[in-house]
């Protein structure tokens, strides 16, 4: 039985080769794109180091002098604005929906940037320099974006070690690979930029925030701190209560004394969502592509089999009629059906893997990045989901098959 | 005409074939044309950008070593005029804002908004074809004045006025007052070098923002003279370039060149940053191999149902043979009553791709724009009827479905013109 | 005057393993205006023969002319265009084409002919199936048509283009005797009353004794 159905896979070559080919092309394209899926998907899906909901941005402004809505001040002296940001940060912070505020610069993440700092362990600085983006930050931030410690500092330590002037690293600053342990650095001085005058205690390793979801964590984190009452920012951040963001949105905008005090007013409130969405906008696009065109694919399989298996369900009525009149039950001829695509996808998947392994594993491509098995657990996903659609393809013309009653089928030729 | 019977005919006895044919074509050229279009809206010249494939884009400075680093990004007005200024090749060169933030815009006592200002020079309104529903664009004389003017847009005029005829009266910009000089047609944001809700004065002090040397927020569009090549543009740059670089070495600092100035493919693509090379031909050499398996699968489908087809009709091509039917006549015939089935999908996968691009592509386009709470809501990125109607777009359908035609018919077709009459019509098969 | 001249012809057909010889120099004149049967067991070579007559086989060697063309140098598109011209084919299982209606089956030989009009193909077509009493079946689908029905549509096509030649082969094999009797009474009408010479292969004695002659193959050779 089963060297008869080899036989005449065999004997039907010219339209099998086709589907063989076809199925190649298929399966190798979605063993690809599942690849690259899966890279895309496992960074999306691992751990950011911070907590994105309920977080919102602000914009903060000063009003020129010219401007006819400037309120001119007491004394002309710069420090009027520190103290209209500050009233204007305790307003929010009464704010019953508001559950911190802090005001950074570039200190949320879901944008570009890459405004950095270079590291050194101090006394090393000719010698080791850790890359990092530089994220500087008011303490208040620690409850903002909700900071992951690695070594199980909770964020009032953490608050504290900001307000002391210390300053996080992110785990994958570090070299792991030259055998050197991150959370080995907590408590070290560091070097900023081989300027030995800036040194820097860290306070502590905290995972790192990337800049989107879909980035891998090549480039460290540096949470600088940042002087409510010194340093002049235009960007706030504040965590609304769980859920409470619509509330909060309504109450800022009704609320006059939320957005001005004096010469100072906050505006561009937008939500981290929605920064985070318009950011990836570019990868989440190309995703979305990626599951169409695997969907294509499989309809392509679909088509191509139903077709193929329709025309030769109906030139072998009599084959069939004879197996049945010979004995073979229904469910055998279905099987016998099911397994020529079986057959055909087997082919398929070998001139695939013949084409697809020297490349993944070639130096340019290195598996993606990820492990041997990897690729090898992607192919038998792949392998799944062709075969499954084999079935549903051939499922139609196999039940045609099956209900062929051997006296018509024989009595008709 | 005969022949067209006889195709219905065959389509209607044949309905699982027809079925498998028809879906596998529409959906061939459904996933096709929505690619092709979606890519190609991002480049369609359409106002107010008609001629953006002779406009190049300056922007963006990266410098290594020295006391930068490695530091890239918005260049200095300045730095943009010495590289780009009084080119040779270029007939109009426009500055403008390279980014801009979200600014409040209201009139007094009224609704605040917050939504995309870009500041741009007198230049502007004359390389770009924006249509004026009121007022005039600002001049050459508001710009050295740094006038305190406004261009409208018309949503954003309806929005704070509930007109448009609004030229001369008075709006507040973070605080700040303007008056409205004009206000032009909304512009797509897919139009993303002249995408803003309104416009604002360019002067050296918003393209120098921040005060660093060489950085700042300031690009340049360039018009090109006509029969100027890019490379003849580009040659020129890179010497300017050479040139600054020298300046630059002075304070121990390298001067990266990026490829600039910039198409508006590559400004559309988007795939760079300030301190890396566009790598245009990768995303198009990524598009062209999804073209190739979007077509190359269907078509190894269709060829094997018109082969099948065909195995039916033997007998038919024999008669046709004997009775005088010349072997170029049969291939003709068989082509042609694939293109028939061919065309039908394709019109069906063409309209579907238009009403996909039209309604649902916001999922797959790039665009900036809107966020902020206050932002107007009427900003979204679909494209207009006048965006996909292009001749281009419906030459390439009909490229698509030759190509397709030719893919999956010929071999079929010519086998079955190669058939020995005798043999076809022997009595026993 | 001879109108088809078969010289010494052979047919061989070669597979990989057997060679068989289909025709051995046949020899055949056929003068203009006769109706000839060819008769002999099955695979005797009477169709290979029709078929080398009809120019749709070539033969191993010999020569054939036709109307006095050598057909020997002709290309594809001269053989097409000659089989166009002056021969017609019945066949014993019509070979109609399911998809074409009658009227679009009977015009089918003008479809590969220049300069026809479709006034003029329509009028042709009206009056050949009238001619054989199928007038009211033009819109039929041959699907819809009795065997001897078939056969008349089949001999209406044969001569619409006109040909001086109409070749049979088996043209009553599939039909009754009654079909068969009516069948035939056309094909005499056709040699009487236009002049086409007819030839026609049949396992029927009495109907080849109704024609001008008998010619009798066995083992691809003449015997008679």
């Amino acid at each position: 039985m089963k060297r008869n159905l080899l036989k005449q896979i065999r004997n039907e070559w010219k339209d099998n080769i086709w589907l063989v080919i076809e199925l190649a092309v298929v399966a190798a394209s979605i063993w690809m794109l599942v690849f690259v899926l899966y890279a895309r998907v496992k960074y999306n899906y691992s751990p950011r180091g911070f907590d994105p909901d309920d977080v919102y941005y602000l914009s903060v402004r000063r009003i020129d002098n010219k401007s006819p809505e400037y309120v001119a001040p007491a004394d002309s002296s710069d420090v009027d604005y520190y103290a209209d940001r500050k009233d204007l940060l305790r307003r929010l912070r009464e704010n019953p929906y508001v559950e911190a505020v802090a005001i950074h610069s570039n200190g949320l993440p879901y944008n570009y940037n890459f405004s950095g700092w270079t590291l050194s362990p101090f006394g090393r600085e000719d010698s080791i320099y850790y890359m990092g983006n530089a994220r500087r930050v008011s303490p208040d931030m620690v409850d903002v974006l909700r900071y992951e410690s690695l070594t199980g500092l909770n964020r009032r330590q953490l608050k504290a070690a900001l307000e002391r002037g210390e300053i996080f690293i992110s785990d994958n600053m570090i070299d792991e690979d030259a055998g050197r342990d991150p959370v080995d650095y907590k408590g070290q001085q560091m070097i900023m930029n081989a300027d030995s005058t800036k040194i820097f205690k860290v306070a502590d390793v905290i995972r790192c925030v990337r800049r989107s979801d879909y980035e891998p964590p090549y480039r460290g984190t540096i949470i600088i701190p940042l002087d409510e009452d010194k340093r002049w920012t235009s960007e706030m951040a504040l965590r609304v209560k769980p859920g409470k963001g619509r509330e909060f949105v309504e109450s800022f905008r009704a609320d006059k004394d939320l957005q001005r005090q004096r010469n100072v007013y906050l505006t561009d409130l937008k939500s981290l969502a929605d920064i985070r969405e318009a950011c990836q906008r570019g990868t989440d696009v190309q995703v979305r592509m990626y599951f169409v065109v695997i969907a294509f694919l499989l309809v392509t399989i679909f088509l191509g089999l139903l077709g193929t298996f329709w025309f030769r369900m109906q030139q072998r009525i009599s084959e069939i009629a004879i197996r049945k009149v010979s004995g073979a039950t229904r469910s055998q001829v279905f099987r016998r059906i099911i397994g020529e695509g079986m057959v055909l996808l087997i082919c398929g998947m070998l001139i695939a893997s013949a084409c697809i392994w020297p490349l993944v594993s070639s130096d340019e491509f290195g598996y993606m990045g990820e492990k041997w098995y990897m690729a090898l657990l992607m192919e038998c996903f792949t392998m799944v989901l062709v075969a499954a659609g084999i079935v549903v393809s051939l499922w139609y013309p196999a039940r045609k098959a099956m209900d062929i009653e051997p006296a018509i089928a024989i009595k008709a030729e | 005409m005969n022949y067209l019977r006889q195709i219905i005919y065959e389509m209607r006895h044949q309905r699982m074939m027809t079925w498998v044919s028809i879906s596998g074509t529409a959906l061939s050229m459904f996933l096709v044309m929505a690619l092709f279009m979606t890519n190609q809206i991002m480049t369609v010249e359409v106002a107010p950008e008609s001629n953006r494939k002779s406009i190049y884009i300056g922007q963006n400075i990266h410098l290594t070593g020295g006391n930068w680093g490695d530091s890239s990004g918005a260049a200095h007005y300045e730095t943009i005029k010495q590289i780009y200024g009084n080119l040779k090749s270029v007939e109009t060169a426009s500055y403008m804002s390279q980014w801009a933030d979200n600014a409040d815009i209201n009139v007094k006592g009224g609704d605040t908004f917050t939504v995309l200002p870009k500041w741009v020079d007198w230049n502007f309104w004359k390389i770009y074809d924006f249509r004026f529903l009121d007022g005039k664009p600002f001049d050459e004389a508001d710009c050295n004045a740094g006038a305190k003017k406004i261009v409208l847009t018309r949503s954003l005029a309806r929005s704070l006025f509930g007109e448009e005829n609004v030229t001369g009266r008075e709006v507040l910009v973070d605080a700040m007052p303007y008056v409205v000089a004009g206000v032009v047609e909304d512009v797509s944001p897919l139009l993303n070098t002249t995408f803003a809700n309104f416009y604002l004065v360019f002067t050296p002090e918003i393209g120098n923002s921040g005060n660093y040397k060489y950085f700042g927020n300031t690009q340049v569009a360039l018009l090109m003279k006509a029969g100027v090549t890019f490379e003849e543009l580009q040659n020129e740059v890179k010497s300017r370039y050479a040139t600054m670089g020298n300046e630059v070495a002075k304070e121990g600092a390298e001067l990266v060149y990026h490829e600039q100035p910039y198409s508006a493919e590559i400004i559309s693509d988007g795939g760079y940053g300030s301190n890396n090379s566009p790598d245009v031909e990768s995303s198009r050499r990524g598009r062209l191999i999804i073209y190739a398996i979007l077509i190359l699968l269907p078509a190894i489908n269709l060829s094997s149902m018109t082969r099948s087809r065909l195995r039916h009709r033997v007998s038919e091509i024999g008669v046709r043979r004997a009775f005088g039917a010349k072997k170029s006549s049969i291939l003709g015939q068989m082509m042609g009553e694939n293109m028939i089935i061919t065309f039908i999908g394709g019109v069906i996968g063409l309209l579907l791709s238009v009403l996909f691009v039209l309604f649902a592509s916001n999922l797959f386009f790039q665009y900036s724009g809107g966020l902020s709470v206050n932002s107007l809501d009427i900003i979204n990125a679909k494209p207009t009827f006048g965006m996909l109607f292009t001749w281009e777009n419906f030459f390439v359908a009909f490229v698509l479905c030759l190509i397709l035609n030719i893919l999956s018919a010929t071999v079929p077709a010519w086998q079955a013109s190669r058939v020995e009459p005798a043999v076809a019509i022997a009595k026993v098969k | 005057m001879a109108i088809i001249t078969l010289k010494d012809v052979n047919k061989v057909y070669r597979t990989k393993e057997v060679e068989t010889l289909a025709l051995e120099n046949v020899n055949l004149e056929i003068q203009k205006g006769e109706f000839v049967s060819i008769m002999g067991p099955s695979g005797c070579g009477k169709s290979t023969l029709l078929n080398i007559i009809g120019l749709l086989d070539v033969p191993s060697g010999g020569t054939v002319t036709i109307m006095d063309d050598a057909t020997g140098k002709m290309n594809d598109a001269q053989l097409s265009h000659f089989r166009n011209r002056n021969i017609g084919f019945v066949f014993q299982s019509f070979h109609l084409i399911p998809s074409l209606n009658v009227a679009d089956n009977v015009a089918l030989p003008l479809a590969y002919r220049d300069g026809i009009s479709s006034k003029e193909r329509h009028e042709k077509v009206a009056e050949v199936l009238t001619r054989l009493g199928l007038s009211h079946r033009m819109r039929h689908f041959p699907g819809q048509l009795s065997g001897g029905q078939c056969q008349r549509v089949a001999i209406a096509r044969a001569i619409i283009g006109d040909p001086q030649i109409v070749l049979a082969d088996e043209p009553t094999g599939n039909l009754d005797s009654k079909m068969g009797q009516e069948v035939m009474d056309i094909l005499h009408r056709l040699n009487k009353e236009d002049g086409r010479t007819i030839v026609m292969v049949t396992h029927n004695e009495s109907q080849a004794r109704m024609t001008d002659r008998i010619i009798r193959f066995f083992d691809g050779r003449q015997v008679e």
